[in-house]
């Protein structure tokens, strides 16, 4: 009986909704009086924060201290791919040497595992912190050629907007 | 194989039961326990050097070397232990400590078994602190690198030069650990075959084609076969995007067992070709345009429609091909004869394969034809009017095979070749007196009195033979070992005057002495060309005319009783005006044919040319309408090589452009004419063939006619007439590094020789004033061609020697266009020029 007249009470009283509103009024309160840095809920992309450090974006290519590409066009990246996002292109310099002419991923391919940078026997290739990755336009600029990979190697961009891609 | 050839074995506490006369590692190969290796190859003598195969021998206190000790019966033997592990770490650790290890940029990374066993052996230590090897990689071989400091010195290189392709190009130099392997100056001269390549197990010879253009596990790999020569070789593609990369032989799979030669490995660079045709053009106002199938297929159609009604059937002509497929040109035949209406259906195979074939149907009865195992076990071969090393590389080194074992070589050829060279014995005939050699033979050892026209003497001294030497000829015809004697003819017999009676002739001896032969084809599908019925005279299986309601019963379609043109009597004809159109599937007359000058006024009279190529060919240039065709690698189906084997292949990559296979094409192509084919695929068109032609060898049977050839009477000019102006003869011969138009696209090829070279006695260089390189003049009665010379002094003096297929100096323009009357094949093994310096 006292299970009934409990839930009566509770009904008439407008209880719940009370009891909701109570909680969106802190809320409320809290969101004027709190700064803004610390709110949950960011404005992006007006608001950005940077992704982690060991986030896997965007891929980047390395170069040494000479300035010369780090990657010597060993494909154990491609092989170690399970996406099957990496295309290599290499021929035979003037010297007989090995040149790296060509180096494509196919960003709608890759899973951003980043099992290429972990093969990498010369620590070429880094997926950098870069996360912005979506475009508008054509398929081709979801390939991403060499001059762009080496770009956003170099800057190390932590949004879009500090690169021209 | 029979109980007492077995013995048995322990192995690793197992019996085993493996044929006598192996060594261990050949019977640990067999029953299928590895012992590692880096010098043995089963192919190869052994050598015993590397230290690998180590094993324990129960008995013998030392470890022995499993390649190089024989296995006898109740040996027990152990390959896997704890000491013999140790021995072999110990031998990759020396190997270790000295190789350079840039796996890094090595193009064997992944297939080398340096990086295998390292990996199998996993913890190998690193004791020695010696200088790693600081040895060059050389280069001067324009198609193999040899990175000496990667080298295991296993000498599998050295030893397949010489045992297996006989070039003895590479030797080792220097001993111990600077040891080199490399070609040395007064070595013999690579062949580019590549077989160093392949069997190297590191990266030390490598395919400089291939060089950093890819790592070995990018690449798709595809089985086909080589587009060049008769042998018929099977080819493994290595792809990458649709792009050949590089091509090697698989395993010992094939006819060629694992080897190839320079066209076949190196000469695949005209598939993606830059230049390759990738639309259809037609002509407009004079000008070549590209259009699309469509338009490209009614204009055609539009066009033969046009001038079979205007001129009727009899004026158009067609080419098949010597380079297509079976099924293409057996469609090409049903599409002349049935679509067009007339028999006047040919190919280059008229030049070299049809004339011997002419010979063959007169023949009744079995005749022994040799396959290329045949002649790696003969005991003797004689060889006349070829040059197998040169036109059919493989079937050259089968020859070399069976002289390895001792079989005894007997060459009569007035031109001094690649396989002159092997012989034990070179009869240098006069020029043009293969024919009557082999009918001096036919006198000797058939006794026929029909050849009584002949006196001896006489016959003799035009073939430039003594009677002797003549006996000596017969004898390898003669006695027990006639069963095991190979007779090797080419085109020496075949484009002569009278080629299909000497070609009769030498079959009927063949026949008679138990022995077997084999004609050499310098083109890949020649045989198979004629098989599917190519021929004026002849429908497919070689099925006679007179047979065609059983092929009108099959296609639905009517069969023209009169035979047809051949080759040089369809150019005749257009040349009088009466032939209108010309359908050309893949050939290219203005180049491969004799006189280029005859060839391309035929080609221009008529109002309508049709070319269907991958290139723009001479041929194609005069065209009206060029269809764009797939090249062998693009497409299915099968080729019948120079044995008679029938070999079914499918395509590795897809075609360039918009090309399309031949076949393809003629079935589209008679749909737009109103006499469509019924197949769908490639697949349909073979059962169509197959089922007509039940029996490729018994339909041969049941076609002979039996006829007895003419034979020459004495009047009949052999050979060259003296001409003072014209002091020179020129005898064509044939190159490694090219075969048609494609070889000279190859860049391979290109590297492997650059330019034609007139080969020249040096007496007849001095009175000439010219050296090594310099370039002269050659003039004969019909045209002149500027080629370099090269001297040799094994030349026959007053005799120039150049050779077919290269495109900066072909000898086709120096000849006449008189054919055989019953072979029609033109004649183009000899002619008389002069020449000048340059
Ligand atoms: S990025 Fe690294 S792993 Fe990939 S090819 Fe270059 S060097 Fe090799
Ligand atoms: S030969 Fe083998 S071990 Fe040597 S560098 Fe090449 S891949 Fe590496
Ligand atoms: S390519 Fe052939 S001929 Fe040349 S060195 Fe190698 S094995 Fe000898
Ligand atoms: S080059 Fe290759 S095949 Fe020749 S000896 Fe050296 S490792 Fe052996
Ligand atoms: S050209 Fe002839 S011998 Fe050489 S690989 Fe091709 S089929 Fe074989
Ligand atoms: S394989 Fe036996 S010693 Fe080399």
């Amino acid at each position: 009986m006292s299970e009934k007249l409990n839930r009566f009470i509770r009904t008439i009283t407008l209880f719940e909704l009370l009891k909701g509103l109570a909680l969106t009024g802190s809320v409320w309160v809290k969101s004027i009086v709190t700064p803004k840095a610390v709110l949950v809920t960011r404005q992006y992309p007006e608001e950005k924060r940077p992704s982690f450090p060991a986030f896997k974006g965007h891929h980047g290519f390395l170069k040494d201290e000479d300035g010369s590409l780090k990657c010597v066009g060993c494909g154990i990246c491609a092989a170690a791919c399970p996406a099957n996002a990496i295309r290599i292109e290499t021929e035979e310099g003037l010297q007989h040497e090995k040149v790296v002419t060509g180096y494509e991923i196919d960003a709608f391919r890759c899973i951003y595992c980043g099992l290429c940078e972990e093969s990498c026997p010369k620590d070429a290739i880094v997926l950098t912190q870069l996360f912005e990755l979506a475009d508008y336009e054509n398929r081709e600029r979801y390939i991403w050629k060499m001059d762009r990979l080496l770009a956003v190697g170099e800057k190390r961009p932590l949004f879009r907007d500090e690169i021209d891609l | 194989m029979s109980g007492n050839n077995l013995i048995s074995v322990t192995v690793n506490d197992k019996v085993y039961q493996v044929p006598a006369g192996l060594s261990i590692i050949q019977a640990a190969d067999r029953i299928g326990v590895c012992i590692p290796r880096f010098c043995y190859l089963e192919k190869l003598s052994p050598l015993g050097g590397c230290r690998m195969c180590l094993i324990t021998v129960q008995g013998i206190p030392k470890l022995q070397t499993a390649c190089t000790t024989p296995a006898k019966d109740g040996m027990v033997v152990v390959t896997e232990s704890e000491e013999i592990d140790k021995a072999r770490k110990a031998t990759l650790e020396l190997q270790l400590a000295q190789h350079p290890l840039d796996c890094f940029h090595c193009d064997k990374a992944t297939r080398c078994d340096l990086q295998d066993l390292t990996y199998l052996f996993g913890d190998i230590q690193h004791r020695y602190d010696f200088p790693r090897k600081d040895l060059p990689t050389l280069y001067d071989n324009p198609l193999i690198e040899r990175n000496l400091g990667r080298c295991v010195h296993c000498e599998r290189c050295v030893r397949v030069c010489e045992e297996i392709q006989g070039a003895d190009a590479i030797s080792a130099t220097r001993r111990g650990r600077p040891t080199e392997m490399r070609e040395v100056p007064g070595g013999g001269e690579c062949q580019h075959c590549g077989h160093c390549v392949d069997v190297c197990p590191v990266g030390a010879n490598l395919d400089r084609l291939f060089s950093h253009r890819g790592r070995p596990f990018q690449m798709e790999e595809g089985l086909s076969l080589c587009p060049y020569c008769g042998c018929g070789c099977t080819l493994s593609l290595n792809t990458r995007e649709g792009r050949i990369m590089r091509v090697w032989p698989r395993g010992d799979e094939g006819v060629n067992h694992g080897s190839l030669c320079a066209r076949g490995r190196f000469g695949w660079g005209f598939v993606n070709h830059p230049e390759r045709l990738a639309r259809p053009r037609i002509k407009k106002n004079g000008q070549l345009v590209e259009v699309d199938w469509e338009e490209a297929l009614l204009f055609t159609a539009t066009r033969l429609e046009k001038i079979i009604r205007e001129h009727g059937p009899q004026s158009v002509g067609g080419l098949g091909s010597a380079r297509a497929t079976d099924e293409a040109n057996y469609l090409f035949q049903r599409f002349m004869r049935c679509v067009i209406g007339n028999n006047n259906i040919d190919s280059s195979a008229r030049l070299g394969y049809t004339a011997g074939l002419t010979g063959r149907l007169g023949v009744a009865g079995d005749v022994r034809e040799a396959t290329l195992d045949d002649v790696r076990r003969a005991a003797r071969l004689l060889v006349i009017g070829a040059d197998p090393v040169e036109t059919n590389p493989i079937l050259g080194l089968a020859m070399k095979a069976a002289i390895r074992k001792g079989a005894t070589v007997v060459v009569a050829d007035p031109r001094t070749t690649l396989t002159s060279r092997w012989a034990s014995q070179h009869f240098r005939i006069r020029p043009g007196s293969e024919v009557p050699l082999i009918l001096a033979l036919a006198r000797l050892l058939l006794n026929e009195r029909e050849l009584s026209a002949f006196k001896d003497a006489d016959l003799l001294a035009r073939i430039a033979l003594r009677s002797e030497e003549l006996a000596s000829l017969a004898g390898m015809l003669e006695g027990d070992a006639a069963e095991q004697t190979v007779v090797l003819a080419g085109r020496g017999v075949t484009q002569a005057p009278y080629g299909a009676s000497a070609v009769a002739a030498l079959l009927r001896i063949v026949a008679k002495r138990g022995a077997s032969y084999l004609l050499t084809v310098d083109r890949n599908n020649e045989r198979g060309s004629c098989e599917a019925g190519v021929l004026p005279d002849r429908l497919p299986g070689l099925a006679p005319l007179s047979d065609r309601e059983r092929f009108e019963k099959v296609w639905g379609q009517k069969v023209p009783e009169q035979p047809g043109l051949s080759a040089y009597e369809m150019l005749q004809a257009a040349r009088d005006g009466k032939q209108k159109a010309f359908y050309i599937m893949g050939e290219n007359p203005v180049d491969d044919f004799p006189d280029t000058r005859y060839v391309e006024e035929a080609l221009s009279s008529a109002e309508f040319l049709v070319v269907q190529d991958l290139f723009m060919t001479p041929t194609a240039v005069m065209a009206d309408v060029i269809l764009p065709s797939a090249s062998f690698a693009e497409k299915a189906g099968q080729f019948t090589n120079l044995e008679g084997r029938v070999q079914p292949y499918t395509a590795v990559i897809p075609p360039v452009g918009q090309a399309r296979p031949d076949a393809r094409i003629l079935v589209e192509l008679s749909r737009k004419m109103g006499k469509g084919f019924p197949h769908k695929n490639i697949v349909e068109v073979r059962e169509e063939m197959n089922n007509l032609v039940p029996m490729k060898e018994s339909q041969r049977q049941l076609a002979c006619n039996g006829l007895s050839h003419a034979v020459p009477g004495p009047e009949v000019q052999w050979g060259p007439v003296e001409d003072s102006d014209f002091p020179y003869l020129l005898l064509t011969t044939a190159s490694l590094y090219r075969n048609g138009a494609e070889s000279n696209l190859a860049v391979g090829l290109q590297k492997g020789q650059e330019r034609a070279a007139l080969r020249l006695h040096p007496a007849d260089a001095q009175g000439l004033g010219v050296s090594d390189g310099d370039s002269v003049m050659v003039t004969s009665k019909t045209g002149e061609i500027q080629v370099s010379v090269r001297l040799d002094d094994e030349i026959a003096p007053d005799t120039l020697q150049l050779a077919e297929g290269f495109s900066d100096a072909n000898p086709k323009t120096l000849f006449g266009h008189e054919i055989d009357p019953v072979t029609r094949t033109p004649m183009a093994r000899y002619v008389q020029v002069k020449m000048r310096k340059l």
